[in-house]
Parts: C-alpha cells; sequence; structure tokens
C-alpha cells in the first residue's frame, strides 16, 4: 500500500480489512467532496428549530440526553474510530468529568468547572494512554476496563467526594457571563451547542494532516513510526481528546440535573454506559462524524418510544451490536454509499 | 494460623476457578489469537446449567453435571459460529466486539429465564468441612482444586500427546503451513470453542454452591482470570493456571488482612500494574500472528 497518498477516505474504519479499505481507497477521498460545512449549518439550523416541535418537559428531558450522549459519542468516536483504540473507560471519565465539574463549579461557577472537568478528564486520559501505549490492542481494552472497574470502585468508597449512595446535591446551575441557563430550553440550547462546538472541531479535525497521520499510525503503526511519524503522541492526544469530550458531557450532566451519583454511570459491572456508547457509535456508523450523533439520538428516543422494551433492553441491545457487526459494519450513516454500490452493481449486470 | 490457612485455602479455590477460565482463553488464544470476552459468561451458563438440571429437574448430581458440561459445549460451538466464523477475515475489534455482545447476550438471556435473584447449586457434599491445623476448609473447595488439577493435566496431555493438541499447536504457530499439511484449521477452532466452553461451564457447577450464582457472576470472575492470562502469557496453559492461583491468593490475603472492602479492586490493580510494566504481559506470546 501506497503510503504518500493523501489518506484514506473517511469511509475506512477499524472494522472493515485492508481489502476492503484498498477497495474504497480508488474511489476518491471523500473527506473534501463532502461540504461537511454546509451540513453543519443545516444541523444547527435542525437543532436551534426543535425547541418548536418539543414542549413538554419530557420531551426536553429527551433532547438533553440525546445531546449528553452525543457528545459522549463523539469522545468515543474520538478515541475509537479514529484514534483505533478500543476503551471500556468511558464511565470513568464520564464520572470523574461529572464530580471534577461539580466540586469546582459550587466554589467557582459554571465556566471554570467546566473547564477544569475537560482538563482533568484530558489529563487522565492522556496518562491512561500513555501508561499503556506500549500495549497491543486487546491488552488495551482489558486494560480499560480494569482502569474503568477501579475508577468506580475508588469512586465508590470515597464518599466525602461522591456523597455515597445519596449522590452530590446542590451543583448550581449553568451560568455563562452572568447568563444563566435556568430553563429547560435554555439548557437545551446550551447542550445543543456544545455539541455543535464538539462536532465542528472533529470536523476540523478530520480536515487537517493531523487525522491523515492519525490514520496512517492507527492502520499501520509500525510503519507510520518508521516514517517519522510520533505514533505514541498523536494516539496519546487524541485518546486524551476523546476523553475530554466525555469529561465535557459529565459536566453538562451535573450541571443540567443539579445532583450527580454514582447510578448514572455504572450498573452491572460499569458495562452499561460503555456498552451503550458503544452501541451508539456502531449503529450510528464509524465511518463519519455524523453517525455517533444520529446513533446517539436514535438509540435515545428509541427506547422512550417503545417502552415495553425496558424487560429486554439489555438483549435487544446485546442482538442490534451483533447485527450491526455482521450485517452493516459501517452503520446507519453508511446505508446511502451501500445503496449506490448495490445499484451500480446491479446496473452493471444489467449491462453484461 | 488457623485463620491464615484457612485464607490460603479459599484464595487457592478462587484461584483454580479464575484458572479454569483462564484455561478456556489460553486455548482460544492459541487458536485463534483473539480473545474471548464471553468466556466468563460461559461460566454463569455452566452455573445455570446445573441449577436447571439438578434443582429444577431433579436429575441425579453425575448425570446433570455431565449434561451441562456438555451443554457448555454446544453453547461454546454456537458462539464459535455466529461471533467468530463469519468475522474470521474481518480486523481483531470486529470479533474483540462480538464476543463482547455475546457476552452481553448470554447474560441477557439468563437474566431473563431465571431473573437477577441469585440462586444457589447445592455442593455435592453438603456442607461438610475438613479440619486443617483447626482451619475449616470446606470439601467444596477441596473438590474445585482437585478437579482444577486434573482438568490442567488432561488439557496439557492433550496439547503434548495426542492429535488434535499437536493440530492446536500446529495452527498456533502457522495457520497457513497448518492448513497446507491437511488440518482442519476451521473444525478445529470449533472445536476449541467448545472445549473451552466446556471447561468454564465446569467451572460454573463448581463455584456455583460458594457464590450464589447471578447472571453477572462470570463477568466478574472472568476479570480475575486476565489478570492471570496478563501475568501467565496468553499461550501458557500452565502460566495461567498459575498466575490465576497467584492472584487468587493474593486477593485473599489482601482482603484478609489489609483492606477487605476493596476486595473487587485487587484484581484490576494487578492486572493494570502488570500492564503498565510489561505491555505485553509478563511472558510475551509467541502467537502474535493471526492469518
Amino acid at each position: 500500500m501506497s503510503v504518500t497518498e493523501s489518506g484514506p477516505p473517511a469511509s475506512a474504519s477499524p472494522l472493515t480489512s485492508a481489502s476492503e479499505k484498498l477497495a474504497a481507497r480508488l474511489v476518491r477521498p471523500t473527506v473534501y467532496t463532502r461540504h461537511q460545512g454546509r451540513t453543519w449549518l443545516a444541523v444547527t439550523v435542525v437543532a436551534a428549530l426543535v425547541p418548536l416541535v418539543v414542549t413538554s418537559g419530557y420531551g426536553y428531558n429527551i433532547a438533553i440526553n440525546s445531546g449528553l450522549f452525543a457528545i459522549l459519542s463523539l469522545g468515543f468516536y474520538f478515541q475509537f474510530a479514529l484514534a483505533g483504540q478500543f476503551s471500556f473507560a468511558t464511565p470513568a471519565y464520564y464520572a470523574v468529568g461529572a464530580y471534577t465539574s461539580a466540586w469546582v463549579s459550587t466554589d467557582h461557577g459554571f465556566l471554570l468547572g467546566f473547564i477544569a472537568a475537560v482538563v482533568v478528564t484530558a489529563a487522565l486520559g492522556g496518562l491512561t494512554k500513555l501508561l499503556l501505549a506500549r500495549s497491543p490492542l486487546i491488552h488495551f481494552a482489558i486494560a480499560t476496563l480494569a482502569f474503568s472497574g477501579l475508577v468506580i470502585i475508588v469512586l465508590e468508597n470515597w464518599t466525602s467526594f461522591t456523597g455515597g449512595d445519596e449522590g452530590k446535591f446542590g451543583i448550581p446551575p449553568a451560568t455563562l457571563f452572568g447568563y444563566q441557563f435556568d430553563t429547560q430550553t435554555k439548557q437545551y440550547y446550551l447542550i445543543a451547542g456544545v455539541a455543535l462546538i464538539c462536532t465542528a472541531l472533529l470536523l476540523l479535525f478530520e480536515r487537517s494532516p493531523a487525522q491523515r497521520d492519525l490514520t496512517f499510525v492507527r492502520d499501520m503503526g509500525l510503519v507510520a513510526k518508521t516514517s517519522g511519524l510520533r505514533a505514541n503522541y498523536l494516539q496519546v492526544v487524541a485518546f486524551a481528546a476523546g476523553a475530554a469530550y466525555m469529561g465535557a458531557a459529565g459536566s453538562l450532566l451535573g450541571a443540567t440535573t443539579g445532583f450527580v451519583d454514582l447510578n448514572s454511570f455504572s450498573s452491572a459491572a460499569s458495562v452499561s454506559v460503555a456498552l451503550l456508547v458503544l452501541l451508539m457509535v456502531l449503529l450510528g456508523g464509524i465511518g463519519m462524524v455524523w453517525g455517533p450523533i444520529i446513533g446517539a439520538i436514535v438509540l435515545t428516543v428509541l427506547p422512550q418510544v417503545l417502552s415495553s422494551w425496558q424487560n429486554y433492553e439489555q438483549l435487544v441491545y446485546a442482538i442490534a451490536i451483533l447485527a450491526v457487526i455482521l450485517v452493516l459494519p459501517g452503520g446507519l450513516t453508511s446505508l446511502p454509499a451501500e445503496f449506490r454500490a448495490r445499484r451500480a452493481k446491479r446496473k452493471q449486470r444489467a449491462e453484461q | 494460623m488457623a485463620r491464615f490457612i484457612a485464607i490460603l485455602f479459599s484464595g487457592i479455590a478462587d484461584g483454580a476457578i479464575t484458572g479454569l477460565i483462564a484455561i478456556g482463553i489460553v486455548l482460544l488464544f492459541k487458536t485463534t489469537g483473539v480473545v474471548n470476552f464471553a468466556q466468563g459468561d460461559l461460566l454463569t451458563l455452566g452455573a445455570y446449567f446445573g441449577i436447571w438440571l439438578l434443582v429444577d429437574l431433579n436429575l441425579p448430581t453425575g448425570l446433570s453435571y455431565v449434561m451441562a458440561i456438555i451443554l457448555s459445549f454446544g453453547v461454546g460451538v454456537v458462539v464459535e459460529r455466529v461471533g467468530y466464523a463469519p468475522l474470521r477475515k474481518r480486523p481483531l475489534l470486529a470479533i474483540v466486539i462480538s464476543t463482547f455482545a455475546l457476552s452481553l447476550l448470554i447474560e441477557a438471556v439468563i437474566g431473563l429465564i431465571f431473573t437477577n435473584t441469585p440462586r444457589t447449586l447445592p455442593s455435592p457434599f453438603g456442607s461438610g468441612v475438613w479440619h486443617v491445623f483447626g482451619a475449616a476448609i470446606p470439601y467444596q473447595d477441596v473438590l474445585i482444586i482437585v478437579v482444577t488439577i486434573v482438568v490442567f493435566l488432561m488439557i496439557q496431555g492433550m496439547l503434548q500427546r495426542t492429535t488434535l493438541g499437536r493440530q492446536v499447536r500446529a495452527v498456533s504457530s502457522d495457520r497457513e503451513a497448518a492448513l497446507l499439511q491437511g488440518i482442519r484449521a476451521g473444525r478445529l477452532t470449533m472445536i476449541m470453542f467448545g472445549l473451552s466452553a466446556a471447561v468454564a461451564g465446569l467451572g460454573g457447577l463448581l463455584i456455583a454452591p460458594i457464590l450464589s450464582a447471578s447472571p453477572t457472576l462470570g463477568f466478574t470472575l472472568m476479570l480475575g482470570s486476565f489478570a492471570a492470562v496478563v501475568l501467565g502469557g496468553f499461550d501458557r496453559v500452565g502460566g495461567a493456571v498459575a498466575a490465576a492461583v497467584v492472584v487468587g491468593v493474593a486477593q485473599q490475603l489482601l482482603a484478609g488482612y489489609v483492606a477487605p472492602n476493596l476486595n473487587e479492586a485487587y484484581p484490576f490493580i494487578i492486572l493494570l500494574v502488570a500492564l503498565v510494566f510489561r505491555p505485553e504481559g509478563l511472558v510475551k506470546a509467541t502467537v502474535g500472528v493471526r492469518y
């Protein structure tokens, strides 16, 4: 495989094999022809118009939750799809971000709390990746599973910090430069705004040379190293950035609900949040930034609509992950491309 | 002294159970190069098969144990067909995620059929204990240790002395060359998935009388066996079992003498420290390549 090409198209992902990637490479690189900026503007307009449709408090809860999970999924997308690192540690960063922000913002206001959450989780994420930098993929996944479990156990036992079973109360609502986000509509706008900024940052990153380097490191680690790239540095930074997204989501969780407790992050061996975010990213598709967002919205809205799922939630999630992996490795966002490819193939066959 | 002996034995028994899961992980890693995240839940499944056959259907002990192990073998084969075979040519991460999904699936199905209320399997020895230096060791602990030693020797003998074992070693050292020699690697993979599931299921049958069975039983135990496999080597059955016993004893000693409320954290700490200082495990696996 030639190295000097302008990088693989964004549809190449850690879940498709090398031959599939090679086949996709013959098509023009899509990153520059996708007009992501316009899509982003369109999504912003749609997000701004959501309050016209949503009127009830229940509806706002769903919208706010979708936003939070979208940010979490974008963080996971950063770590998983871009850096190629499979991590179970999502709940750990989410929880650390939430508690850091809760403590700092009670004394110093929301903005500092938010920044503190982002900085602390980024440092924690970078540190995890740095310490485990030489571990192969599976070892890293196992290690993050242990790390996540360890963080949750520490938080469970550190009751003066986390408030124990009751959780930590009295987190002030978000305020920015004197403007209070005290109603649900305002909170929705805050979260949607942060989610859109996160998306924009990711889009800019995907256009930058750094993303090509990162993809190169992800797909051909040693080759990238021998050609002079700072492989470890790139991966540590990308992993830390993903963790920072998760920390931001944790901070926003506290600022909107007013309290945080450990149940928001862990149940059943701290798998649930990690699993949900994984499924969101897989279902939406790891091929492009919009995948995790679509996945987050679909998986927050669907369980509310189909409330009879409740008992079968885990079963449905497990089957959904399997189905996506087996049948549609590109996720929902790859459907248009799949249809196009299939139609082209049919046309070709008809011509023969 | 009596307390120390008691803690030591329960540590060895715990280690033996995680060792049984570790044997399965190592067998699969040798033949396929992937780690099966569903291994722990296959142990849970074995425990519930035992409860279903022995308690719910009231079959005799020996028969229900044998049937539970056979059923576990079958489930292992199904896991291979669903979660591994279709993805064999896809990247490692796809397989890791699919085995993870299968683990959740097994957990969810158990939860739906048996509910989340913990169940117990009666021990074949009742609540009998064996007195050593004033310590009371449950016969079940002794049974666990003896059975694990027997299983370990059988697996080791199988790998070193039988045609099947030679084929496993051939595939683990070079899958393509093994295929050229006429070894049916696909079928071998299926058998190994079944075998490792059967070993895990046996572990479930043995541990269920001590820890009561709940849907998340195996997943928690599996984290300990990951620590063991990292310490002992991903391709060494003996190393993994020895490390599992070390981890089990260390965990019980730390919990008994240092801080009991952090009991669950010790395997995590051992695992993380081991991986930070030896990124590929204490002993580097020689089967790093997957074909």
